[in-house]
């Protein structure tokens, strides 16, 4: 009786260490093709659900566009740019940056290059 | 007499064992976020004047300053703080007066981030400092309790 009573005891909840919680975020990807006129901005908005890094992948575009990711407009569309950069097609990405949650945009604009409407598409990941 | 005893001490370690009532969660109250969203010229500084509404962390985010007339961003150095609202006697808020500022560029996470109570009326601000070449856009994120 000694011995079940103390191996009870001993199976009794004294494992106190905390459980490290597990990361529940998740890695969204977004997919967006379009094109871009000459002169214009192409603009889309997405969701941050929680801090982390949003990663933008210029895919395919006719010519070198500026590429950014910024806030979108209170009122009208559009698009605020935190970061931009110059972009030229690739398979990594051209914007990686850290961003808190909450609503943000990415822009695609003509550099003052284009002739002709391009067809351009991007890939954004965020969480 | 000896099996009722020992019955009798492993239903009271069973009973000890193991309390799995979840622990309610604490009440904390989901921050809003408002936009200070305006165009601010060399050498000029502006604010916003906002409340929070209950005690909690504060973060001001200069996340956009961008050129009037095409897209991009302007990288220039600017001064954003917070500090409380001065009114008038009507109520109408008049000033800022400044608690903290920080020197930043644009960025998508928060720049400043402090722990307010809600018993006074504050005010985002920024200001250039001489970064500034031409008027620009600027968005500010303040997310509070």
């Amino acid at each position: 009786m000694v011995l079940s009573v103390a191996l009870m005891i001993a199976a009794c909840g004294s494992d106190n260490t905390p459980t490290t919680p597990s990361n529940t975020s998740t890695t969204t990807s977004e997919n967006w093709s379009s094109v871009l006129a000459p002169g214009g901005a192409s603009t889309r908005s997405f969701t941050v659900n929680s801090t982390g890094t949003i990663a933008v992948t210029l895919t395919v575009a006719g010519a070198t566009v500026g590429l950014g990711v910024g806030l979108p407009r209170t009122s009208g569309g559009g698009c605020r740019l935190g970061v931009t950069v110059n972009a030229a097609p690739g398979t990594t990405p051209q914007i990686s940056t850290q961003a808190d949650a909450g609503q943000y945009c990415v822009q695609v604009y003509d550099l003052g290059t284009i002739t002709d409407p391009v067809g351009f598409a991007l890939k954004i990941d965020h969480p | 007499m000896r099996r009722a005893v020992f019955l009798a001490v492993m239903l009271s370690c069973c009973a000890a064992c193991g309390d799995n009532t979840p622990t309610s969660p604490s009440s904390t109250s989901p921050n809003a976020t408002e936009r200070f969203d305006d165009i601010i010229s060399v050498r000029e500084s502006k604010f916003y004047p906002f409340s929070v509404g209950s005690n909690g962390t504060t973060t001001i985010n200069l996340a956009s300053l961008s050129p009037l007339d095409r897209p991009g961003v302007v990288n220039a150095t600017m001064e954003i703080g917070w500090g409380k609202a001065i009114k008038d006697d009507s109520g109408t808020v008049v000033g800022c007066d400044l608690a903290k500022v920080i020197q930043t560029t644009p960025a998508l996470t928060a720049q400043l981030t402090d722990a307010l109570a809600p018993s006074s009326d504050y005010c985002a601000n920024i200001a250039d400092v001489g970064g500034l070449r031409q008027s620009v856009n600027f968005s500010i994120r303040i997310s509070h309790p």
